[in-house]
């Protein structure tokens, strides 16, 4: 028992234990912190308070707090879902904890308990600042109803954390299955990146009709009505949570919450202990021949080959072939919904003159999106960087395959959203060749300058996973939402009452000027910078 | 060929230099074993003579091109076998070889004939469509040999290459390491196997604290009165104190 305690205590400070840091950069990170809550927590108020304006129409505000309470089930579902997998079923500390004097067991409980205090932590956070809001979004806020939140934040968690100890094991499963099938997991990616974006515009549009004209003109009202009153059923085992918002029905829910729990809990440990022991195993004795592809050996030059070795990569390694190819694949479809809404609150504020500006805006922000990638394209190599100095290819020559990998599925994306926002009218036709025109230097201008920015700054001490942790990335994110601001803006305001070709004008030099200097500095100093790089 | 002139290197912003004024020929058909304990800078040099660490004194010759001056004519003629063996482990053997391949130039007949051939003699064919990431160490490191060896290179330059090999896989390589020198190539590796370094070495070059204070040759390593430990011992003793 005791060396389970030390166990629990030692995964605690794994997880959640403070690095050291100093003090200057602690109070930067409270402050980060705090700024960030505070401006979700707004956001929640907005949002929340449309909504709730929206549905008390016809539903009581009782009804609405149990549907909001049930979307917070969800989210903490879906995290207990994924706790489950990554510290359960997919552990990547087996092989020091094995050799710790605690049994398999011992060890299942200590990770289920962490589990389960993590979801405590999470829906204290979720059930208080989002019914907390809700609270005084529908004048229900006072003490008894805070109380209420309290006890259901900490009720909460119980239904979550059971279902996943059933669901866990399966999805695992699935997730097995899907692994190495690069192609199938980028379809689903993209398919759920389409699906965010969809709910995402619905309710923005939504949103800006009611800040434009004071109302909501949605076509499915009745649709939404009556899935809140669905959610307000008793054989939505959520509502036995929210139940305590109230003090309603307490001895019930109580004996509900206690009845699944011990049902789906019992049962999904007696399912997920095995798989866990096998799992742990496998994990000790180590992954063979996990994926097998016959390739031919072929006669390719030296740019075809390290072409083709990026896309391989980039197929096969998760987090960089979703957050790249995923996002380029999914651009004209997010350009589409996102030109839509905002040429909707543009043309209702300023007139039709705006949708030049807004196409502009759009899809400078989806190139920023999609080449964000550049500026992490040295520390990608990670500890294979000395394979790049070794092979007798130029820096630069090497660095130019790259960019024209980057700008292929750079100019695949662009046509393709141009196309879209060209067939539906968006904007007039001659426009689009302006944009594309402008877009493609822009692309060309963020490739160049996230290669300068990582030659730089390289960090090559990952293991070269793919995984982009590093703050270039985060630059060039910032500088391509300000060229977009900037280039959008511009084209906004100027479309007003100037002539339309001086917005041309500005934007084309403005566009011509960033790529030139970036290239500029990119073919003068990349190739020394790139040899000073010491591994 | 390759010859190492008046080399010295510096790491950024370190006050001592990790190699000092380093001489060091080794004529085609010659292989040379550097031999020093850990840290006493081999891997720096082997490091900056392939091209991965940049060096700002000294001269590096690789068959006749400078490595500063002419770096891809250089490159082309250099073989390099790390001694962590990280390749891009996402690519199976086969496509990893069919790279390092394709960026040598190399046509797709001599790299089956090539692959074919160290594949079998290393028994490694079994393993080649498999991701590398599930090789073993050793595995890597037979891999990584197989694509350093692809385009034939004249200079073939390997750190540490027997660490975690087998020993049938360690006869092999230092068969192959003969032969190639036979062909009239050069060979540099680094180790700290001395035994391995008598057997297969025309000359050892022994660096202690960056500096390369001695050279001797095969015959004298081999020679049985000559004890090739206490040697070693004896200069790192001697040199440690300076």
């Amino acid at each position: 028992m005791e060396s389970l305690l030390t166990y629990l205590r030692l995964q605690m400070k794994l997880r959640w234990g403070s690095e050291e840091s100093d003090k200057k950069s602690r109070r930067l990170t409270a402050a980060v912190s705090v700024v960030t809550f505070a401006v979700i927590l707004l956001l929640e108020y907005v949002l929340i308070g449309v909504l709730v304006d929206y549905f008390s129409e016809n539903l009581t505000a009782r009804e609405i707090a149990t549907a909001f309470m049930t979307l917070t089930e969800a989210v903490l579902t879906v995290s207990a879902i994924a706790a489950q997998i990554k510290w359960l079923l997919r552990p990547s500390d087996v092989q020091i904890t094995a050799r710790f004097p605690v049994s398999p067991f011992g060890m299942f409980v200590a990770n289920l308990v962490m589990i389960y205090i993590n979801l405590t932590i999470y829906s204290l956070v979720l059930t208080v600042s989002m019914m907390g809001v809700l609270g005084f979004a529908t004048g229900m806020a006072n003490l008894s109803y805070f109380g209420g939140v309290f006890v259901a934040a900490l009720v909460g968690p119980v239904i979550p954390f059971a279902i996943s100890v059933v669901v866990a094991v399966p999805v695992m499963f699935l997730l097995n299955l899907l692994e190495n099938h690069n192609y199938i997991k980028l379809f689903i990616f993209i398919a759920g990146v389409v699906i965010f974006f969809v709910a995402y515009d619905y309710i923005l549009r939504m949103m800006a009709d009611y800040f434009i004209y004071q109302r909501i003109s949605n076509e499915n009202a009745d649709l939404w009505d009556k899935l809140i009153l669905a959610l307000n059923s008793e054989y939505n085992p959520f509502v036995y949570a929210a139940n305590f918002l109230f003090f309603r029905d307490v001895e019930r829910s109580l004996i509900v919450n206690a009845a699944v729990f011990a049902a789906l809990a019992g049962a999904g440990t007696a399912i997920a202990k095995p798989v866990y022991d096998r799992v742990r195993n496998r994990a000790l004795e180590g992954k063979r021949g996990i994926f097998n592809k016959k390739t031919a050996l072929t006669s390719d030059g030296a740019v075809a080959a390290v072409i083709k070795k990026e896309f391989k990569e980039i197929m096969r390694t998760r987090v960089y072939a979703y957050f790249y190819l995923g996002i380029a694949i999914a651009t004209p479809v997010m350009v589409f919904f996102c030109n839509r809404l905002v040429k909707q609150v543009g043309e209702a504020q300023i007139g039709s003159s705006v949708a030049f500006g807004t196409s502009v805006l759009v899809i400078t922000a989806f190139m920023a999106m999609i080449n964000v990638f550049s500026a992490n394209i040295i520390s990608k190599e990670g500890t294979r960087f000395y394979l790049t100095k070794i092979i007798p290819v130029s820096f630069t020559a090497q660095l130019a395959i790259k960019s024209l990998m980057n700008l292929m599925v750079s100019a695949g994306a662009l046509a393709i959203s141009c196309f879209v926002i060209g067939v539906l009218k968006f904007v007039a036709p001659e426009q689009i060749y302006i944009i594309v025109a402008v877009e493609f230097v822009m692309a060309a201008g963020f490739i160049f300058n996230g290669f300068n920015l990582n030659v730089r700054h390289p960090y090559l001490k990952n293991k070269a996973n793919g995984d982009v942790a590093e703050i270039n990335t985060s630059i060039m994110m910032a500088i391509g939402l300000a060229f977009s601001a900037v280039l959008g803006g511009v084209s906004i305001v100027l479309a007003y009452d100037n002539d339309v070709t001086l917005i041309y004008y500005i934007i084309s030099a403005v566009a011509g000027v960033y790529f030139l200097a970036n290239a500029v500095i990119f073919f003068t100093s990349a190739e020394r910078r790139y040899n000073s790089i010491e591994p | 060929m390759f010859e190492i002139i008046d080399f010295s290197k510096k790491y950024e912003g370190a006050s001592k230099y990790s190699a000092y004024k380093i001489n060091l020929k080794v004529n085609d058909g010659e292989v040379c074993g550097l031999v020093g304990s850990n840290g006493a800078g081999k891997s720096t040099l082997i490091k900056s003579m392939t091209g991965i660490l940049p060096y700002s004194e000294g001269t590096v010759i690789i068959n006749g091109y400078d490595l500063r001056k002419q770096p891809v004519k250089a490159k082309k003629n250099i073989g390099y076998v790390p001694d962590d063996h990280t390749v891009y482990d996402k690519l199976t053997g086969r496509e990893y070889v069919n790279l390092m391949g394709s960026m040598y130039g190399v046509k797709k007949q001599r790299k089956r004939a090539i692959l074919d051939a160290l594949a079998t003699r290393f028994n490694l064919t079994h393993a080649l469509d498999d991701q590398i990431s599930s090789y073993s160490h050793g595995m890597k490191q037979k891999i990584c040999i197989i694509g350093a060896m692809i385009h034939n290179p004249k200079v073939w330059v390997l750190d540490e290459p027997m660490v975690g090999l087998d020993p049938q896989t360690m006869a092999e390589v230092m068969k192959l390491i003969r032969e190639h020198a036979a062909r009239g190539n050069s060979v540099v590796f680094s180790s700290h196997n001395l035994d391995v370094v008598r057997r297969v070495c025309d000359k050892i070059a022994f660096i202690v604290q960056g500096r390369l204070v001695s050279v001797i040759d095969a015959a004298t390593a081999r020679n049985p009165a000559f004890d090739l430990d206490a040697y070693f011992m004896e200069l790192n003793g001697k040199w440690n104190r300076y």
